[in-house]
């Protein structure tokens, strides 16, 4: 199969020389310049993503809304039997999820979903001596928690996913606003006026000002009393595999479940702007470097296709037909940037690792690298792909303009 | 010899060939012309320079196609076919050798010898390389077969272009002024040796020349004057 037509193009390359290790280094430099692109921009958006919404869960079921009551609700109530009961029910439902476990299990099996968590929290204060400072608290299954809000990792003292319902994990931040150490007993005041006392038993330090001086976890038996929800809970948090579908699974969940679903998107969409506005300067910058390296390709086979065009009229003379000649073209286009994809990988790979060892400048006193770099597949691949097609796509001018030159033509140019 | 002169390897009936017909630049070149060519013929084709030589070879060639009349090349008329029609009636049927040697620079003797067989199979099989380099030591081109073309000769080259126009085996061998380009005497060696070859194969050659000495030793004579062929004589042909 086309083993002349290889031959040939094989040959053309190998004589072209120093032209064609130029276009193959310009099919690298593109290679190279795409992947990095990629890389750096992917890698600086996981890790803002990873810091703005690492903590956050991506999908929040709550209780829904109570209906606006309408006129006719009014009237029913006035001269109704029913009205007492009913406005009961109105009022738990709008509190409190009672069937989580079942919500639980509704929302795991929608596509995506990582994993699912229910909790009880709110706003309170905590106490220590005279000092109080309001807080969030979270309380939940330390397990399901970290789930959902990661802070193992940013544990600097004590522990967290083995505490107990008398015992709460604070921001290293909020505890020396309070002048809190490890082990110390605290009060908590919720919003509906229980109050309890703690040990704190774990600090951490997220890097996210908001967690580390006013988020305060605690076991879900802890936060149900605290809250005075009995058995109940009152959001059932969902972690997605990507938090950029929120918007997407939020919208059907909330097509199924008689629910408030609200995606993280909602409150921060800023943010969401704001990758994509980078996933596009990424797109464009790749199409333009895309488009001068197949400028370039194309016109170096431009330049060969005239230099060999009596090359291809003799070979028309002699039997050559136009399909053969257009896949010379094509191949050597191919070949370019085959060879070019393969230096070009080679390239990023050593500029990123040579990135990838700067460090930062000390990061909340936790030591980072200056550069997010993660070798992914899919970039180098989509990056070869691209590349490749774009050459094809420049060699077919050049290879089609070869195919048609008329054998006579040349002949008669001595 | 009469069944086989039945059987003209070319035959055109009325050619004529106008250069961008139904324009301006119209260029009437060839006026209807009736001819046969038959196999182990050796023709020379003379007139002056502008008379339409190439272009009628062009066209006994299937290189290109006339304007009106009917050209019957090994028995198929070319003016229906399309180019790559042409290119398979070439590939087959005929084997060309230019003024200019025209090898591809990037291959040896032997791949050059042998690109018409690449081009239609692939890559030639051993019995086509081997077949190949008893042509090549025929035309003495032993040492020759391993050299890039531009390391050769011109008359080596040349030698070379000849062993390829008859690697295909065709039936017919069409020289645009092969010797043009050559200095006196490696021209007279190539003309003796495509004279030996068609003698040897029975192939049939068309040769273009402005050599008048060359024209006097083929089998015969076309002269092309203003439009149409003249049958004459070789020994008639002075210089
Ligand atoms: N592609 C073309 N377009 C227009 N006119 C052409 C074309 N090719 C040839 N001609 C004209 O046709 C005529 C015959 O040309 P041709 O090349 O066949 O002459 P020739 O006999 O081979 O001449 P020479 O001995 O100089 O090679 C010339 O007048 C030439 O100018
Ligand atoms: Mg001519």
């Amino acid at each position: 199969m086309l083993r002349f037509e290889f031959k040939l193009a094989w040959r053309h390359l190998v004589s072209g020389g120093g032209q064609t290790l130029l276009t193959v280094s310009a099919v690298a430099i593109a290679v190279t310049v795409i992947i990095f692109i990629q890389t750096l921009i992917t890698g600086v958006q996981q890790r803002f993503v990873g810091d703005l919404v690492g903590p956050l869960s991506h999908v929040t079921i709550k209780p829904p809304d109570p209906a606006p009551d309408t006129l006719d609700k009014v009237g029913d109530r006035t001269g109704g039997s029913l009205l007492a009961s009913d406005s009961q029910k109105q009022v738990q439902q709008r509190t409190e999820l009672e069937q989580w476990q079942k919500i639980e299990q509704q929302v795991a099996s929608f596509p995506g979903v990582r994993t699912v968590a229910s909790g009880v929290g709110g706003s309170g204060f905590m106490i220590r001596g005279a000092k109080r400072y309001a807080v969030n608290v979270s309380g939940g299954e330390p397990a399901k928690v970290e789930s959902i809000s990661p802070i193992q990792k940013d544990m600097i003292a004590g522990r967290w996913l083995d505490i107990n319902s008398d015992e709460v994990v604070i921001g290293m931040r909020l505890a020396e606003e309070l002048g809190i150490r490890l082990n110390d007993r605290v009060k908590i005041q919720s919003n509906v006026d229980v109050t309890g006392t703690y040990t704190v038993v774990g600090l951490f330090e997220t890097g996210n000002g908001q967690f580390d001086i006013g988020r305060v976890f605690c076991t879900l038996r802890a936060a149900q009393s605290l809250f005075k929800t009995g058995t109940n809970v009152l959001y059932v948090q969902v972690k997605l595999e990507d938090p950029f579908t929120a918007a997407a699974v939020a919208d059907q969940m909330a097509l199924a479940l008689p629910y408030k679903v609200d995606s993280w998107t909602k409150d921060n969409g800023f943010i969401v702007n704001a990758i994509q506005s980078q996933n596009s300067t990424k797109v464009m910058i790749c199409a333009f470097v895309l488009l001068a390296s197949a400028f370039a390709i194309a016109s170096v086979l431009i330049v060969s296709v005239i230099q060999k065009s009596k090359q291809i009229g003799i070979l028309k003379a002699i039997g050559a037909r136009d399909y053969q000649i257009l896949w010379v073209f094509t191949i050597e286009g191919l070949g370019v940037a085959v060879a070019g994809s393969i230096v070009g990988c080679f390239w990023a790979l050593l500029l990123l690792r040579a990135l990838a060892d700067i460090p930062q400048a000390a990061r909340f006193g936790k030591a980072d690298k200056l550069f997010n770099i993660i070798y992914d597949p899919v970039i180098f691949g989509g990056a070869v792909a691209a590349t490749i097609l774009a050459t094809l796509i420049a060699a077919i001018l050049p290879a089609r303009r070869a195919s048609r030159l008329s054998p006579v033509e040349v002949i008669r140019g001595g | 010899m009469a069944d086989v002169r039945n059987n003209p390897i070319v035959k055109t009936i009325g050619l004529k060939k106008t250069y961008n017909p139904g324009t301006e630049k119209a260029v009437d070149v060839l006026h209807g012309i009736d001819l046969e060519i038959f196999p182990g013929e050796f023709v020379a084709i003379i007139g002056q320079s502008g008379s339409g030589k190439s272009t009628m070879l062009n066209i006994l060639g299937a290189l290109d196609v006339p304007t009106a009349g009917e050209v019957w090349i090994d028995g198929t008329e070319i003016s229906k076919l399309s180019s790559d029609g042409l290119a398979k009636l070439r590939g087959e049927s005929i084997g060309f050798v230019f003024q200019f040697h025209y090898l591809l620079d990037e291959f040896t003797c032997l791949e050059n010898a042998l690109m018409p067989i690449s081009i239609r199979k692939g890559a030639p099989d051993k019995a086509d390389i081997e077949a190949a380099k008893v042509i090549l030591r025929r035309v003495g081109l032993d040492d020759q077969m391993n050299k890039k073309a531009p390391q050769m000769s011109g008359g080596q080259q040349q030698r070379t272009a000849i062993v390829r126009a008859l690697v295909s085996k065709p039936r017919l061998v069409l020289a645009d002024e092969p010797t043009g380009n050559l200095d006196a005497r490696s021209g007279a060696e190539v003309f003796k040796l495509m004279r030996e070859i068609a003698k040897e194969t029975g192939v049939a050659f068309i040769m273009v020349t402005h050599d008048d000495r060359l024209a006097r030793a083929a089998d015969r004579v076309i002269r092309i004057e203003d439009g149409l062929t003249i049958e004459v004589a070789p020994d008639s042909v002075v210089h």
